[in-house]
């Protein structure tokens, strides 16, 4: 299964939380985020929440928790020719619902191990990455 | 969705490798993150829902 959400908000809702996204060109958006998902999991439903992330360093883990964006109302689009690169599309519109910053705290990611994949599968990349992380006595 | 609000980086070497990697997988691709000031070979994180180390290292993978 192969699922695109667009996590969108409504304009007095962006106006709400004074968020101004914009596309590359510049132009307004309502486009909050968007998940491409490739599990067997269950759609957003409603009453769930969006994660806010904090980045750190380079090859360090990020941290995230709820966003203030509650998903209010679902709409799927599944596809029906079987040639779609997405069998479902699900737009996820949200509403500004800031939680308590006292209930909700970061949690940190975990890291996985850099393997062969990290490097898109360029097995003299990995190995040249390998000899670079052995220390020297 | 939100029962499970653990979530896995992997650093790799380009943004298309995000997505490529959670076909492959069966992941969950949360976001796709570019370090602009990464000096290293795996300037882009991709974060995923759920625990999702890779198989090859013995542990199950998000499903």
């Amino acid at each position: 299964m192969a699922r695109l959400v667009i996590f969108k908000a409504a304009w007095p809702e962006l106006r709400k939380a004074d968020l101004q996204p914009t596309f590359p060109g510049g132009g307004s958006s309502d486009i909050l985020s968007q998940r491409l998902d490739y599990s067997d999991g269950a759609p957003p439903r409603v009453g769930d929440r969006t994660l806010e992330f904090k980045d750190a360093g380079h090859l360090e883990p990020s941290s995230s928790r709820l966003s203030p964006w509650r998903v209010a109302r679902v709409e799927e689009y599944v596809g029906n020719t079987g040639l779609e690169s997405m069998d479902e599309v699900v737009v996820a519109h949200c509403e500004y619902s800031p939680l308590p910053e006292e209930e909700n705290p970061w949690t940190q990611s975990t890291m996985g191990q850099i393997t062969v994949e990290n490097f898109g599968g360029d097995t003299e990349a990995f190995t040249h990455w390998r000899e670079s992380q052995r220390v020297t006595a | 969705m939100n029962s499970d609000r653990q979530t896995t980086d992997h650093w790799v070497v380009n943004e298309e490798c995000c997505h490529a990697i959670a076909k492959k997988y069966g992941w969950p691709l949360e976001r796709v993150y570019r370090d602009r000031e990464a000096k290293g070979l795996l300037p882009v994180r991709c974060t995923y829902s759920g625990n999702c180390p890779f198989p090859s290292y013995g542990e199950k993978t998000n499903g």
